[in-house]
Order: C-alpha cells, then sequence, then structure tokens
C-alpha cells in the first residue's frame, strides 16, 4: 500500500512535468494549429541557466532573481520563434511548414548551445526542500510542478475569460479567419501565445532542472513526450493535457514497478495507442461535427 | 524492382498506365541524376564518396514511399525508419543468426519490414492527422527499447554482423553487385512513385486521402486504400532496409533511431511533397551536402543541417521542386488552356436512347420515418420520401432545416437513429456509403471536393474504374486530351461543380444526389447544367435529387419539389401543385415572384 | 506582405552570416583529396568519436586524451621521425554514421591508424571496415569484443562483463552474500547482466533482486521499493552516467534504504552525481576503478598520474575540463602511445604486424611507456587493454589528490 502511494505521488510529479509541456504546447496550438517542437529546447534551455546562475536553493533570493530573468529571455525567444514559424504559413501554399520549421529550430537551437557551452553532461540538484510522504520523503521538484501546474490551470483559465487578450486569443482557437476578419491582429496574439508557453515551459524546466537530463539532443524526446500527452488528452484541451500527463506519469511509473524497468516505454506507449484506437480524438477530444 | 505490379486489382487488364509526360520527363531526370552520381564516384573510385551516395540512395528509395504516403494517401507517418530497421533487422538475423540463404533472408526481410508497416498502418483506419503521426512516432521510439527486451533473439547487445558475400564482389569494373542494386532498386523506386502519380490507383489514394467522404461516395473504400498506401511505402523501406544489411554490415538497436524518421520526413516535405524529383532533391541537401561536402564542420555540421531545413521551409513553403517548378512556370509564360470548361462538347456528345418508362421500375427510392439528432439537436425528426425513377426531384427548404443531413442519411454518410432507406428495391439503411454508391447512388458536395493538384481529367476519372461502355464514356473521351491540360486549381469555383458532376456521371449512376449544385454558377451556367442534367435523365435513364436553395431554377427545372422544415417533409409535389399551396407560402417570401 | 519581406530578409542576413562563420570557422581539414598511403610525411590517424549528439561530452574526453598524446609523440620527435596527424570524424553516436565517418577516414584520408568510436555499438559497426583495410585501432568499447571479431584492435574500457564479475567478488569479500542488481538497460548494461550471472553461477549464489532502468532516468523509486523489499545487504549498481547514480543516491535516501553500493566504472563520475545528489552522495558507496587514479595516500599517487592530471588542466580551455573524469581522458592517451609503440617497434602500420606485437609485448613494454594507467594485460585471447584482475574499489566522493579516489582497501 505505502509503495502505491509512493509510486502514484512521483508518478503524478513526473507526470507533471510532461503536463505543463503539454499545456505549453496546446495554447500554441489554439492560438496557431501549430505544435511547437522547439519547446523542449527552452526546457533545456532553462535548465542549462539554472546550472549557470542559480543558486542551489530557493532560499537565496537570487534563485528568484535568475527565475524571472529565464523566464523574460526565453518568452521572449518563444515569441521570436514564433514569428519566424508563422512568417511562411501566411502564404498559402503549404500548411505544414510548420512541422519542419519549429524541429529545424529545435536543432539550432541545439547546435547554438552545442557551440558556445561545449558538448557536457551538465546536473544540477534539486533546490526545493524534500517533503514527507507516507515514512519516506519526496523531492520537493514534484511539489513545485505540481502546484504550478495548478496554478498554470487557473490562471489560464481566468486571463482567457477576463482579460481582453485572453478573450482575442480564445477567438482565435475557435476560427483564426473569422478572428481575423474580425480585425484581431493575429499574429501579435499568436506571437503572444509562444512568449506565455515559452515562459511556462521555462518555470517547467527551472523548477525541475533535477529532474530532466540536460542535454540539447534529448530535448524532442521530452517534446514528444509532451506531445503525445497533448494527443492523448485531446489536441488543444489542457484539461485533458493535465489528465493524460499525470496519468502518463503514473503508469511510467507503474509499469517500470510491476513489469521491470525495460518495458517501461514501450508498454506506456502501447497502452496509449490503444487508448488511442478506442477514442480516436483523445480523451478529452471533441467529435467535431463534419461538415459534409 | 517487383514493386510496379501494385496496380489496382480492379483493373480489367493488367496494363501499367502510360506515366503522365511532365511526370515522365522529371523520372528520367532524376534516375539519370542518380545513375550518373554512382557512375561517377564508381569510376574515380573513391571508396567513401560511393558508400556515401549508396547510402543516399537507400534514403531516397525510403523517401519515396513515405513521399507516396505522404503527399498522395495524405497520411502522417513518422515510422519509415522504424520500418527500415525492421527489415534490416530481420535480414540481418536470418543471414547471420538463423543461417538460412541470402535470398531467404531478403524475402524475410522484406515481409518483416511490410508486417512492421502494416502494423503500424492499422491505426490508420481509426486514427488521422497528428494523432496517427503520434501513434507512428511512438512505434519508431518504442522499436530500440523492444529490441532489448527481446535481447536474446536479436542480439540487442552484441548487435549483428553480417559477414560479405557475393554481392560485395564486382559485375564489372569495380561496379558491385551491390551497387548496381541499390542503383537500379532506387531508379525503380523513382519510377514507382511517377507511376502511381499518374495510376489511378493514386488517384483513388488523393482522394481518399484528401476527403475520405468523396471517396466513398464514389464507392471506394478510404479504409483500404490507406492500408495499401501503406504497404506501397513499407515495401519500399523495406526495400531500403534490406539493402542497408548489405551496405554497413551490422545493425544494432541505436542503428534505426526515430532520427531516421524524421530525417525521412524532412527528405519529403523539404524536397518537395508529390513531386518525382523532390525526395531526390531532399537527400541531397540534407544528407550528402552536411554529411558528405560538410562533414569536415564537425560541430557546425549540426548548425548548417537546421538552418537549410529552416531557410528553405522560410522560403519555399512547398518544398525545393514545388518553388522551381513555380520559378519555371513564372518564367514561361503559360501558354496552356485558361481554366474554363464547357459542357457542351460532353452534352453534345451523349447518346439520345430514351430509355422506355416500362424498363424502369417507377420508384427508385424511399426514405421512411428518418430520424437522427447530433447531441441535443434534433436534424431529422421522421423525414419520409419518394422519388420516382428518372425525375428531376429537389428539395427545398430554409437554412437549418435539415436538407443536408437527409441527403447524408440517403447517401450513407451518416447512420440515422431509426428509419429506413430504401434504394432500388433493396434496404440499404444498413448498408455503408461505399456499398450504396456501388450500387449506384452518386452525390455531391456543398463544397466540391475538387483536388486543385490534379488536371480536370484527373479529378473526373479518380473513382472506380468506369465503365467501358457508360453513356458519358464517349463524350469524356472527347475532352479528355484537352481536359488533361487544364489544371484544376485554375477553375472558377461554379465550373468545380460540373467537374464533381461530371465526376460522379463518370460511375454511371442511378440516382445522382446534388447538394445545392447550382451555387456559384453564372446565369448560363446554370442553363447549361440543366440541359446536362435533363440529357442524363433521358439518356441513362438516371434519378436526379437535388438540394437547391435558387428557386428560380427549382420551379422551373424540377419534375417534383419536396419541402423540408424542421427535420421533416411538410410539403411534396408537382410545381404547379405546390405554387399556390398556402403552408408552404410563408416559407419562401421569394416564391410569390416566381413567374410561369 | 512588406513585414512579411522584412522578416524574411533579417532571416537571410543572419543565416547567410551564419553559414558563412561556419564555413570559414572551420576550413580545416576539408576536401581531403585521394592520396596514397605513403611511407613519409605525417603518420595519420584516425579519431572517430561523437562531436554532436548524446554521448558528444564523452567524446571531447576521449578527443582531449588523444589530442594530448599526439602532442606528446611530436614533441618527442614522432613516430620513427614521422609527426602524427589527427583527423576527426563526427560519428553521433550512431552506428550508421561511424560506418560512413570511418570509410571516410580510411578511404578519403588514408589514415593509418585509428582512436575511437568511444561506443560498442559504433565500434562493432565499423570494425569490418578496419579489418578489411588492415588498421591497426584502439576502440573505446567497454563490451564483445574478442579477437576473433576484431583481430586487429583493443578495447581500451574496463569489459562490462568483468566490471560485473569484480561487483560480485568484491561484494563476497566483504561477506555480504545477498546482493540486489540494478542496471541500465542499453549495451553495457546488458552485457553486465551477463557478468552477474555467470559470477552468480560459479559462486553457487542467487541474487536477491534484479531490476533495470532506461537511461536517464529521471527517478528510480519503482525499481528501488521492488529491491528494497527484498533482503538484500547490498546494492550492484550498473551505471553509465553521473546523473544516474546521483538521482540512485537521493532516491534510495529519500526512501530511507541504506544498504551499501557498490557501483561499476561509470558511477565514478563524481562531479555530476555530486550535483543531484549532494554531499552525501558517496558515504556507503563504493565504485569499481582503474588502479591508476586510486591511491590510500597523497603520497601513494605516481607521479606520472599526478603529472598527468595536471597537464590536462593547464593545456585546456576551463568549459572542457570542468567535470571531465580525468581517468577516461587518460586511457584514450595511453591507447595512442600504445599503438604508436607499436608502429615504432614494428616500423609498420599494418593492422596485422601491430596487433600481433600489442598482443606479445605491449603489456609488458607498457611499463617502460610514457602510460598513465597500469594493469595492462592484453593478449593474444585478450583484446581489451585492462585486465579485470587488476581492478580496485575506490570512494569516488573521496579524493586523495585531484581527481585521484580514495582506495577502499587501504
Amino acid at each position: 500500500m505505502q509503495e502505491l502511494v509512493i509510486l502514484l505521488v512521483r508518478g503524478i510529479g513526473t507526470g507533471a512535468l510532461f503536463a505543463l509541456v503539454a499545456v505549453s504546447l496546446n495554447l500554441i496550438y489554439n492560438a496557431s494549429g501549430v505544435f511547437n517542437f522547439a519547446q523542449g529546447q527552452f526546457l533545456i534551455l532553462a535548465g542549462v541557466a539554472a546550472f549557470f546562475w542559480s543558486p542551489s536553493t530557493i532560499a537565496d533570493p537570487m534563485w528568484w532573481v535568475v527565475l524571472i530573468l529565464v523566464v523574460v529571455v526565453i518568452a521572449a525567444l518563444a515569441a521570436l520563434q514564433g514569428a519566424l514559424t508563422l512568417a511562411p504559413m501566411r502564404s498559402s501554399l503549404d500548411q505544414h511548414s510548420w512541422i519542419i520549421t519549429t524541429i529545424a529550430a529545435s536543432i539550432i537551437l541545439g547546435a547554438i548551445m552545442l557551440l558556445t557551452i561545449g558538448p557536457r553532461s551538465i546536473t544540477v540538484g534539486d533546490p526545493f526542500p524534500t517533503f514527507p510522504l507516507v515514512g519516506t520523503k519526496a523531492p520537493g521538484a514534484y511539489l513545485a510542478l505540481i502546484v504550478f501546474l495548478v496554478l498554470v490551470l487557473f490562471l489560464l483559465r481566468w486571463y482567457q475569460r477576463r482579460m481582453l487578450s485572453g478573450l482575442a486569443l480564445n477567438a482565435l482557437s475557435q476560427d483564426v479567419d473569422a478572428a481575423r476578419t474580425a480585425g484581431v491582429h493575429t499574429l501579435r496574439l499568436q506571437m503572444l501565445a509562444f512568449a506565455i508557453a515559452g515562459a511556462i515551459t521555462a518555470v517547467a524546466g527551472y523548477f525541475g532542472a533535477s529532474l530532466i537530463s540536460i542535454s540539447e539532443s534529448q530535448a524532442l524526446h521530452y517534446v514528444i513526450f509532451g506531445f503525445t500527452v497533448a494527443v492523448v488528452g485531446g489536441l488543444g484541451n489542457n484539461v485533458g493535457a493535465v489528465f493524460a500527463g499525470l496519468a502518463f506519469g503514473v503508469v511510467l511509473m507503474s509499469v517500470s514497478y510491476f513489469f521491470g524497468g525495460d518495458a517501461e516505454l514501450p508498454a506506456t506507449l502501447l497502452l496509449i495507442v490503444a487508448v488511442l484506437m478506442l477514442k480516436p480524438q483523445g480523451i478529452f477530444g471533441r467529435l467535431h461535427a463534419r461538415r459534409v | 524492382m517487383t514493386t510496379i505490379t501494385t496496380e489496382p486489382k480492379s483493373a480489367p487488364r493488367k496494363r501499367l498506365p502510360r506515366l503522365r509526360r511532365a511526370l515522365s520527363r522529371e523520372a528520367l531526370f532524376s534516375s539519370l541524376i542518380v545513375l550518373l552520381g554512382v557512375a561517377a564516384v564508381t569510376l574515380s573510385g573513391d571508396l567513401y564518396w560511393r558508400q556515401l551516395l549508396l547510402i543516399a540512395c537507400l534514403y531516397l528509395i525510403a523517401a519515396n514511399g513515405l513521399n507516396l504516403l505522404r503527399a498522395q494517401a495524405e497520411q502522417m507517418s513518422f515510422g519509415q525508419g522504424a520500418v527500415m530497421g525492421v527489415a534490416a533487422y530481420v535480414t540481418a538475423l536470418a543471414t547471420s543468426v538463423w543461417n538460412l540463404p541470402g535470398a531467404v533472408a531478403v524475402l524475410l526481410g522484406l515481409l518483416g519490414g511490410m508486417l512492421a508497416g502494416l502494423l503500424m498502418a492499422l491505426p490508420a483506419l481509426r486514427v488521422q492527422g497528428y494523432y496517427l503521426g503520434f501513434v507512428t512516432m511512438a512505434a519508431a521510439l518504442a522499436l530500440p527499447h523492444i529490441y532489448f527486451l527481446l535481447k536474446d533473439q536479436t542480439k540487442a547487445v552484441t548487435g549483428v554482423n553480417v559477414p560479405p558475400s557475393w554481392i560485395h564482389d564486382a559485375v564489372f569494373g569495380n561496379v558491385t553487385w551491390l551497387t548496381l542494386g541499390v542503383v537500379l532498386c532506387a531508379i525503380g523506386s523513382i519510377y514507382l512513385v511517377a507511376l502511381v502519380r499518374s495510376s489511378r490507383f493514386g488517384r483513388r489514394l488523393k482522394i481518399a486521402g484528401v476527403s475520405p467522404e468523396a471517396a466513398a461516395t464514389l464507392g471506394l473504400r478510404p479504409g483500404t486504400l490507406r492500408l495499401e498506401a501503406f504497404a506501397v511505402s513499407s515495401l519500399c523501406a523495406s526495400v531500403a532496409g534490406v539493402l542497408y544489411i548489405g551496405l554497413i554490415q551490422y545493425i544494432a538497436p541505436g542503428s534505426f533511431t526515430l532520427t531516421l524518421s524524421i530525417l525521412l520526413f524532412f527528405i519529403v516535405i523539404i524536397g518537395g511533397p508529390g513531386t518525382i524529383a523532390g525526395p531526390l532533391a531532399g537527400v541531397v541537401l540534407l544528407y550528402l551536402v552536411p554529411d558528405g561536402l560538410l562533414s569536415s564542420l564537425l560541430d557546425y555540421r549540426l548548425l548548417v543541417y537546421g538552418l537549410i531545413a529552416f531557410i528553405v521551409m522560410f522560403f519555399i513553403p512547398d518544398g525545393i521542386v514545388g518553388g522551381v517548378r513555380r520559378l519555371i512556370r513564372r518564367m514561361r509564360p503559360h501558354v496552356a488552356n485558361s481554366g474554363v470548361i464547357s459542357l457542351e462538347p460532353v452534352i453534345e456528345g451523349m447518346p439520345r436512347v430514351e430509355v422506355s418508362a416500362s424498363e424502369r421500375p417507377d420508384r427508385l427510392l424511399r426514405v421512411e420515418g428518418v430520424t437522427k439528432s447530433f447531441g441535443k439537436v434534433q436534424a431529422l425528426s421522421g423525414a419520409t420520401l419518394e422519388i420516382g425513377t428518372g425525375t428531376l426531384h429537389a428539395i427545398v427548404g430554409p437554412n437549418g432545416s435539415g436538407k443536408t443531413t437527409l441527403l447524408n442519411a440517403i447517401s450513407g454518410l451518416i447512420r440515422p437513429d431509426s428509419g429506413t432507406i430504401e434504394f432500388a428495391g433493396r434496404d440499404v439503411t444498413r448498408e455503408s456509403a461505399t456499398n450504396r454508391a456501388r450500387a449506384g447512388l452518386a452525390r455531391t458536395f456543398q463544397t466540391p471536393r475538387v483536388i486543385p493538384e490534379f488536371s480536370v481529367w484527373e479529378n473526373i476519372d479518380c473513382g472506380r474504374t468506369p465503365e467501358a461502355h457508360a453513356p458519358i464514356a464517349d463524350s469524356l473521351r472527347e475532352v479528355r486530351a484537352q481536359w488533361d491540360t487544364i489544371s484544376a486549381s485554375t477553375l472558377p469555383h461554379g465550373q468545380r461543380r460540373f467537374l464533381e458532376v461530371l465526376r460522379v456521371l463518370n460511375q454511371s449512376p442511378k440516382l445522382l444526389a446534388l447538394d445545392e449544385p447550382a451555387a456559384g454558377l453564372s446565369r448560363s451556367e446554370r442553363q447549361e447544367f440543366v440541359r446536362l442534367l435533363r440529357i442524363v435523365i433521358e439518356s441513362t435513364g438516371a434519378t436526379v435529387l437535388m438540394v437547391e436553395h435558387d428557386l428560380d431554377l427549382v420551379w422551373s427545372a424540377a419534375d417534383v419539389i419536396s419541402v423540408v422544415d424542421g427535420g421533416r417533409v411538410i410539403a411534396h409535389g408537382t410545381p404547379s401543385e405546390l405554387r399556390h399551396s398556402p403552408e408552404i407560402a410563408h416559407l419562401f417570401t421569394g416564391v410569390t415572384h416566381v413567374e410561369g | 506582405m512588406s513585414r512579411l519581406w522584412n522578416i524574411r530578409r533579417v532571416v537571410t542576413v543572419i543565416a547567410v552570416t551564419g553559414l558563412l562563420g561556419a564555413t570559414v570557422g572551420c576550413s580545416t581539414g576539408g576536401g581531403a583529396a585521394t592520396e596514397e598511403p605513403s611511407e613519409s610525411g605525417p603518420i595519420k590517424i584516425g579519431v572517430p568519436i561523437p562531436v554532436t549528439g548524446p554521448v558528444a561530452a564523452t567524446g571531447d574526453w576521449a578527443r582531449m586524451g588523444i589530442e594530448m598524446a599526439a602532442e606528446e609523440i611530436n614533441a618527442n620527435g614522432g613516430i620513427n621521425g614521422r609527426e602524427v596527424e589527427l583527423v576527426v570524424a563526427d560519428t553521433e553516436g550512431d552506428p550508421t554514421k561511424a560506418n560512413t565517418a570511418m570509410t571516410r577516414l580510411v578511404q578519403q584520408d588514408q589514415v593509418d591508424l585509428v582512436v575511437g568510436p568511444i561506443t560498442s555499438d559504433e565500434s562493432l559497426a565499423t570494425m569490418p571496415i578496419l579489418t578489411q583495410a588492415n588498421i591497426p585501432s584502439m576502440n573505446g568499447s567497454g563490451s564483445e569484443i574478442t579477437a576473433e571479431n576484431s583481430p586487429y584492435s583493443f578495447a581500451m574500457l574496463i569489459n562490462a562483463v568483468d566490471q560485473a564479475k569484480a561487483m560480485v567478488r568484491f561484494s563476497t569479500d566483504r561477506g555480504t552474500d545477498d546482493m540486489a542488481l540494478l542496471n541500465y538497460t542499453a549495451t553495457q548494461g546488458k552485457a553486465a547482466v551477463r557478468g552477474w550471472d555467470e559470477a552468480f553461477a560459479d559462486a553457487k549464489l542467487t541474487p536477491a533482486g534484479h531490476e533495470e532502468f532506461d537511461a536517464p532516468a529521471s527517478d528510480l523509486t519503482p525499481q528501488l521499493l521492488k529491491l528494497k523489499a527484498t533482503d538484500a545487504d547490498t546494492l550492484l549498481f550498473f551505471a553509465q552516467t553521473g546523473k544516474d547514480t546521483g538521482t540512485l543516491s537521493v532516491n534510495m535516501d529519500q526512501l530511507g534504504w541504506d544498504v551499501p553500493v557498490i557501483g561499476s566504472y561509470g558511477t565514478t563520475f563524481a562531479a555530476q552525481a555530486i550535483a543531484i545528489g549532494g554531499p552525501e552522495t558517496y558515504q556507503d558507496f563504493d565504485s569499481v576503478f582503474w588502479p591508476a587514479f586510486a591511491a590510500c595516500t597523497v603520497n601513494d599517487i605516481r607521479p606520472e598520474v599526478a603529472d598527468f592530471i595536471e597537464r590536462f588542466y593547464s593545456g585546456f580551455d576551463a568549459s572542457r575540463t570542468e567535470n571531465a573524469a580525468v581517468d577516461y581522458v587518460a586511457i584514450y592517451h595511453d591507447a595512442l602511445i600504445i599503438l604508436a609503440a607499436g608502429v615504432e617497434a614494428t616500423g609498420s602500420t599494418d593492422g596485422d604486424v601491430v596487433a600481433k606485437w600489442i598482443e606479445e609485448n605491449g603489456a609488458s613494454e607498457a611499463e617502460s611507456l610514457p602510460v598513465v594507467h597500469q594493469g595492462f594485460a592484453m593478449s593474444a585471447s585478450n583484446h581489451f587493454l585492462m585486465d579485470s584482475d587488476s581492478l580496485v574499489l575506490v570512494n569516488a566522493g573521496t579524493e586523495v589528490g585531484e581527481k585521484v579516489f580514495q582506495r577502499v582497501d587501504c
């Protein structure tokens, strides 16, 4: 019993990281129909920043200063990358160029990281104090990620219902063309979505730096897991992403526990494919009425 | 290569379709480049560049398969690298571990790869788009782990070394059997793409990918077509995988990672999806340039690779070859026909054979008490309708009255909650749209399902193989050559409707269900259109059912009119019977102005 | 549209500048034309290592070691008067890319000797090329290298199978027979499992429990919960990265499981492990290690080791040496020194000749060569440079001198 509680809580903690990546992917997807495969690189970038500049504990005020700087810089970078990604899509030729440009952006960011800091392996300790868990301890980073996830969910909801730009973003997710004809500055809003998503990812990477492997070659790995979670939850659905993300984390842990660590990834992915076969639009996905 | 036998089963004769001229030129050009490239490095004796070029050929073969899957069948796959890996792995195991003869090993490798590809394709029957992209990606991601799970069978820990064999012996000069095989397969895969692209099979793949509903109402089975597309592309990937073992002579779980699947996807999209030379351009730019020409850049290679991909997509979102084509078109003032087609020659060419009334049953379609609700919205609430053979029957009604839903229920795109639909004396309520279409029920859509990359002719001939003596066949044959030169993308909106109608007429339907066919047509086009419908009815005995907003047209052309409101048929009769019917007058304020 | 074009123009300028910079920045070594192998001029040494990709960091350590050795050789007048010249090729840590990289080194650059690649997959994938070209080489494989599959090549790392056996031996020597096993799931980890199986069979023991994990691991709790439930009195941990070691330590502490741990060579990458696990990481945690970089007191450190460490830190930029495992750098250094000695002694760069010399004389001659490591034991039947008998147990958390770990058996 104690084991199961430990697996559940730690699974949720692991899942929170993927859920955050998925929520940030959804945010951009809703605003522009694009999955930003470069998002994983922002996660890594935040980890790199934590390695170089952040003190080893959150008790140090500098830790928070660095956090703010990291969030601002990465949000700006994400907005810029968003503008570059969306620019070619404004021509009517092909609407799938983003798959390439976002992956390419990820490769370029990774290559620049490789050139500037070298190919070294970077590890960062957990700056948060541990918390007690049924007679054991658990990393504070898990708790921090879970709290941040809940916060993101509520803030996003509030923002998209109460703030003007949030409402406009919401409108974009319904119908980009209609929003454009209604005089909404689509590009500016889409860049905003990229920036917010970048900020969320940056915080996730900064909080979870001790959990992720901070290497540019792992960036795509994280974004694919985030993508997985978004797909299973139902594209564009944040509640679905959170649910699927947490479930994903718990399943990973449980498979390792019950079936062994070497089955972890194949078994989990198999389960997800099975879920998709039963629910082709994801667990919380809406079946769009077919326009015939 | 034996891959070119993938002609559709339904083709009456096992004859390969003629390659379209532009495609044939592009295929020849690409093949020559492959041939000259490999010949040059072989002659120079530079074994490094030969190895590099042969690997590039493998990627080209796999990418050509992916090109068909992506651009022709419109399916997302990030798993082609995994298929290639399975084929390679099975070949290596069969040769080195199970000690089977080479030919058996190759065969097993191809089978293994195809099986993996089809396993990955099965989800395509259920999920589409990004979801399918994810499923295939998951397979590519999990595969190395699966090799390790089965480490006793796969020798995952040591990897499998394959000893050199006769394929590495020279045929002549320093050309080995392997070099010859790789080049032939590469050229074969180029021609395979050109062939599929030129064939009706390819056109079916396209329409099934772009609009599964349209494909189903043409009597095609989109799911089967998707599987066939996956089969063809998996075959390409498997061939590449088998050849890989000949070239590298070693395989381990780390040999085929997601990176390869992504590279293949990049090659297709950046080269120019849907073009013949695209994958070749992609391989050169994304593999040969960074890994060959710029390999001494070391640390900067990744940056160069990323920048190439980014810049190409940024400036030419339709890929290198797509961009080159546009450039050529811009430089050479277009002399081809402007995008107008006339129905006149088709109408003229149709035989006027009056089908005697006694030969036809008087009732073709009967809809009885059909209901359908979408969530809380009751779209149909007991619609009942009868359509006589050889009539032009119109359905009118205000917006949201359930006209299109009724049409969808008739053609089988939605399944009614209750009620029965009888077609040609048979209860088809439980039948799929495909089966109804095969029984002779055709339809068109509010937004015409026209494929802009195709010529007008290709758009017409993308359904099942038309009957050779269909009434419209002769007249279409007349215009074929000319219409094959007109790109459908240049057609004005109204003309796309003509095109869609001709496409379904080409299937010799018994019932032609048209969803707002006159929308967007000019006055003269409408007259032309009504004449066509009349002639179709006269010469083939077909029945026309149309949902139409244009009441002028309906009142002047239709034999019988049904008025739909609130999901039910509320009135029914000839135009003259209905003209003074008070219960419908309030629905159509315009009706009172109708002359005649 | 105009705004769009402005963005595009800016991108073009950046891109073109980047591309030009990249081309100019690395114009070295490009466009090497095919030349005939010559008996004069420099001896070319192919260095196929991952410059990019997931194992690039380790690749850079290897590169530094090889560079140091080449510099030494040239400073001492080269090999039989011929200078050595390094030609680096990127394998990306991928067997297919390693194959083309090796083909390039052999066919285009016409290298005489090869040091690399650094993983077993890549080594095995490229071995046929080297054998066919009759080129002597040293590879960084940690498993599966034999005199049969690699006639002219020797593996530098400690064989994973031998390490695993040594771990069991160290544990039984201490009297702890109830061992729980935990290993990562890629090539070396799986090879270690084979070593464990053999060692347990020989000792007529059965492990208390056995779990595996995919590296890099972010949380080993599921595996540890399983193992904790057994009555194990020792944990044998086979890992490849410092991150996994740190994670193990953190998770064991959090679960309150405090049995002693015996780790593989990969658990000695202490800087990364301590960054995650904190200073307590190596409490009750010992690792299998090379004897040369282990000592009881600072006085035990051999001068050649101390000298090498000093030269390493003064010779390279701090960003490259930070966190590097100097013992790993040293083994690549030694590999080239031994290869060079073979060429010098035989006057040949042929694989069969040099390999035969190394098999027969390498182990004994190594004592008089300027190598850093000890305990060389290659022979006609053993193509691993190191012998598992020479392995020692160290505490990687305690340094006797910089980068020299505390021996446990003092």
